[in-house]
């Protein structure tokens, strides 16, 4: 498996008067699945997209090393780092199988049809992919935005907050799938507020709060976390 | 209801010409306002100092706020003496009716286009479209459903100021209606006639513009 890691080298990044990172120097291996968790407010999506090269730092650098390659902002490195955002930002003009058919589309995918076909019969979306994102619950909305991301081959997956409005179901049919393209050389970074997608699916977890990112090494049980272990009740 | 039929019918070469005029100070005021409205704000949205912005937000406000009447009137009357031009009631009213447009849907177009919802082609480009899909697949459908509804109130307003050309001597519907008015005197009948005129022409606009918003404008409010 091919190293991939983001390396972040004294990343300040403020809103306004609020800051979210305050000088943070942190390398984040991304192989397998890897956790962002923290509190509410922490600044976990803007890390996410930060990741995803659609925001700088206001001081310091992130950059994507892949292999022998390496992104920073403005290298423009989409598809193959692509991000499910929690709101998903379906394109409300266009029907579910138009918004996962159109990228596929625009990059040339090979065997198109039926890459699509299979993307909608994975995700059981059958019997509402010709409606129009306002017309579907929360959840199909979900595994739409997913499908979409999944159909343009990306190198690294970012997803914020996926198991929203997802049903217990769908939550294991989309853990499974992530974790069987994590096996296959994808890097899933989730956003999640899931303890049970952390702990069962995650190889690895970054904790940002208090304006600091903290890497804990693979394998690291919850309960040596300061944050899960004070959810649970452990010292 | 005859007696206004008859009336047109009898007059109807007159009346036929002044609607003439009316279409044709509608048609040249809505594709060239439309058209130099769009470049405007194209250009206003390109410009990275926002100079243009601010003279084109500056000149719709004060054509906003000047009746459309006192607009016409400087552009037929002082605006010419100044310039030592001499230029037709219809030319000045074509002017002063492409200008009003113009800024007006600028103003539409630059309105919307600051709304513009960007996390739409933030996902647009996570997902590897090229900057011409979406132009063309995103951006572009999406402003234009937002502007459609605007555009054709816009229009409509504009066909209702084609009337004003007539206090220039345009003969245009209502200076044709006033005329034959005089000859005959039936206002009732004749004023009667016009509404009718302006229902056949107002109507088709708004029947046109029913079909362009089930054509552009979905309902996307969420669930």
């Amino acid at each position: 498996m091919t190293a991939r890691r983001y390396i972040i080298s004294g990343a300040v990044k403020r809103y306004g008067d609020v800051t979210i990172l305050n000088g943070i120097d942190a390398t984040i291996s991304v192989e397998g699945i890897t956790a962002i968790v923290g509190p509410s407010g922490a600044g976990k999506s803007t890390l996410l997209r930060m990741m995803a090269f659609l925001e700088g730092c206001d001081a310091g650098s992130i950059l994507l090393e892949d292999g022998s390659v390496q992104y920073r902002v403005g290298d423009a490195p989409w598809p193959a780092v692509t991000c499910v955002f929690q709101k998903q930002f379906l394109w409300p003009h266009l029907t579910l199988r138009q918004n996962i058919d159109l990228p596929m589309r625009d990059i040339g995918t090979v065997d198109r049809g039926n890459r699509l076909s299979a993307l909608i019969s994975e995700f059981g979306m059958d019997s509402f992919v010709d409606r129009y994102p306002n017309q579907v619950s929360g959840g199909q909305a979900q595994r739409a935005a997913l499908a979409r991301a999944l159909g343009v081959d990306p190198s690294v997956l970012l997803l914020d907050e996926i198991h929203t409005g997802l049903d217990f179901e769908n939550q294991e049919l989309v853990n499974n799938r992530l974790r069987t393209l994590a096996d296959s050389g994808v890097s899933i970074v989730v956003v999640s507020h899931s303890l049970n997608f952390v702990e069962s699916f995650a190889d690895r977890i970054v904790l940002i709060k208090d304006v600091q990112v903290n890497v804990y090494p693979d394998g690291t049980p919850l309960t040596k976390i300061p944050y899960f272990g004070k959810m649970r009740g452990v010292e | 209801m005859s007696d206004a039929l008859a009336v047109l019918w009898e007059y109807r070469a007159t009346f036929a010409s002044g609607f003439g005029v009316t279409i044709s100070l509608l048609g040249v005021a809505m594709v060239i306002g439309t058209i130099l409205g769009a470049l405007l704000a194209m250009m206003a949205r390109w410009e990275p100092l926002g100079l243009l912005r601010d003279l084109l937000n500056g000149l719709a406000f004060v054509s906003t706020a000047i009746p459309a009447l006192v607009i016409l009137f400087w552009v037929h009357y002082p605006a010419q003496a100044l310039l030592d031009v001499r230029l037709s009631g219809f030319f000045s009213a074509t002017i002063t009716l492409v200008g009003l447009n113009a800024l007006a849907v600028c103003r539409i177009i630059l309105d919307q286009a600051e709304s513009f919802p960007k996390q739409f082609l933030i996902a647009a480009r996570v997902s590897g479209l090229r900057r011409s899909t979406i132009l063309r697949r995103i951006y572009a459908p999406i402003l234009l459903r937002a502007i459609v509804p605007r555009w054709i109130d816009q229009q409509v307003f504009i066909l209702h100021c084609t009337l004003l050309a007539s206090f220039i001597s345009v003969e245009e519907i209502f200076r044709v209606a006033q005329r034959v008015n005089a000859t005959v005197y039936e206002p009732v009948t004749i004023y009667t006639a016009m509404g009718l005129l302006y229902l056949a022409l107002g109507g088709s606009a708004l029947r046109a513009s029913a079909l362009l918003r089930r054509r552009f404008v979905r309902d996307w409010s969420e669930r």
